[in-house]
């Protein structure tokens, strides 16, 4: 095996079992369809089911929810990892960069803006006026590990409004109001304060190997990890209770 | 941390020169971790009471039901009906699996690089009403311990369900 393919493997290894973590709700149609991860390659935005592959985002119409019918394929590069709908809006993530669509027109598919970064697995989150991004040093040569704030009030026009650098090693995400559950696997969750993106400070850290995270109706954490389901009660944010747990059978 | 990481690529790196070199032509036999790609049996999507939680992947949440991906096995559904009792719904077994997505009545998941609609009104009487084939092809992973293994076949890793150990003859790749 080549060089290349082992790199592109090792990064497929830290994407199945690091960066998967997030909330995914979609506001306009929450009683439609459910919520993944922000490491998820699957999302519904309207009557349409967007799929990130190794290169491309495919659009599926699921009008008829049933029988689901090619729409589209929009080829973005060999490093495509996820996908999470906002509104109008599908925010990618790929390894160079977080891509930007809006989907207003599912016929017709604008790409908006790239918001490039140095390369790094890079699961996104979005709430309100801000993309989050963590950003996990591992498949690029000169990469760090990192946490960034977006400002995307433009959709088109991206900035960086903030950023954390005191992270170990960041997987998935989920953000509630100004709080930020960012997994970093064996070094547990960190809970970040984000009200001031440009003041970003630690409230807490919780000792639980986590990678995966959904937030369920702004008061619940789902979190996956290498040893079960584990189920929170945050109704204080910053104190999450255990509710309930599946542990993995060894 | 930081440190251990860096060798650790280091290592990784030095590995991949490694292994394109000439001198392993005469590693000879080696017990290593082997693709296994979907056969014809794997076409099919079962649905059984449960199955253990061993290896959860992507995490999906709709209304009161969890959906769990058993990573390259299949989707476990949990009722969360009463956050602090989960209980098992039921497993259904789609080889290959990655990602899932549900709306309505209506789940989408991936079932050796296809994709499927699946009716699930009524979870115990799953439907499939939809098989779109060979849409993606990212079911790739690394075998579960570092070492070398058997190349995985490009052509067919949309197919790729798992590892399996074999005997195999000078193994080229390495991790």
């Amino acid at each position: 095996m080549k060089k290349g393919a082992l790199i592109y493997f090792y990064c497929f290894w830290l994407l199945t079992f690091c960066c998967s973590c997030g909330d995914g709700s979609d506001s306009a149609n929450i009683n439609l369809s459910g919520q993944g991860g922000s490491m998820a390659r699957f999302a519904i935005s309207g009557n349409n089911l967007y799929v990130v592959g190794e290169s491309s985002l495919l659009n599926y119409d699921i009008t008829d929810p049933a029988h689901p019918s090619f729409n589209s394929e929009i080829t973005l590069g060999f490093d495509i990892e996820t996908i999470f709908p906002k509104g109008n809006y599908l925010f990618i993530g790929a390894q160079s960069g977080m891509h930007i669509f809006d989907v207003s027109d599912p016929e017709n598919l604008v790409k908006l803006s790239t918001y490039s970064h140095i390369v790094n697995c890079d699961p996104v989150v979005v709430s309100g006026n801000y993309a989050y991004e963590s950003l996990q040093a591992g498949c690029g040569s000169n990469s760090a590990d990192q946490f960034e704030v977006i400002d995307i009030t433009d959709p088109a026009n991206p900035k960086q409004v903030g950023q954390y650098n005191d992270v170990d090693s960041p997987y998935g995400l989920g953000v509630v109001n100004n709080y930020i559950y960012l997994c970093e696997g064996e070094f547990g969750i960190k809970i970040l304060n984000v009200q001031d993106p440009e003041n970003i400070f630690l409230e807490k850290e919780l000792a639980i190997d986590a990678y995966d995270v959904i937030v369920i109706d702004q008061d619940r954490l789902l979190l996956t990890s290498v040893d079960g389901i584990y189920q929170f009660d945050i109704s204080d944010p910053i104190t999450p209770q255990l509710i309930s747990e599946i542990p993995v059978v060894e | 941390m930081e440190q251990a990481k860096y060798i650790f690529l280091s290592l990784l790196f030095c590995s991949c020169i490694y292994a394109d070199d000439e001198a392993l032509e005469s590693l000879g036999e080696m017990e290593v971790y082997t693709p296994i790609y979907a056969g014809e049996e794997d076409n099919i999507i079962s649905f059984q009471d449960s199955y253990p939680l061993k290896k959860p992947g992507k995490i999906y949440v709709y209304g009161s039901y969890l959906f769990v991906n058993e990573q390259q096995i299949g989707i476990h559904i949990i009722n969360n009906e009463n956050p602090a009792e989960l209980e098992y719904v039921v497993f259904f077994r789609l080889p290959g699996n990655v990602d899932m997505a549900v709306r309505g009545n209506y789940l989408y998941a991936d079932h050796v690089g296809d994709l499927v609609a699946i009716n699930i009104s009524d979870l115990r009487k799953p439907v499939v009403s939809t098989r779109i084939e060979g849409i993606y092809s990212y079911a790739v992973m690394m075998p579960p311990e570092p070492g070398y293994f058997e190349c995985i076949d490009r052509a067919r890793k949309h197919l790729m369900i798992g590892w399996e150990k074999k005997i195999v003859e000078n193994p080229e790749c390495y991790w």
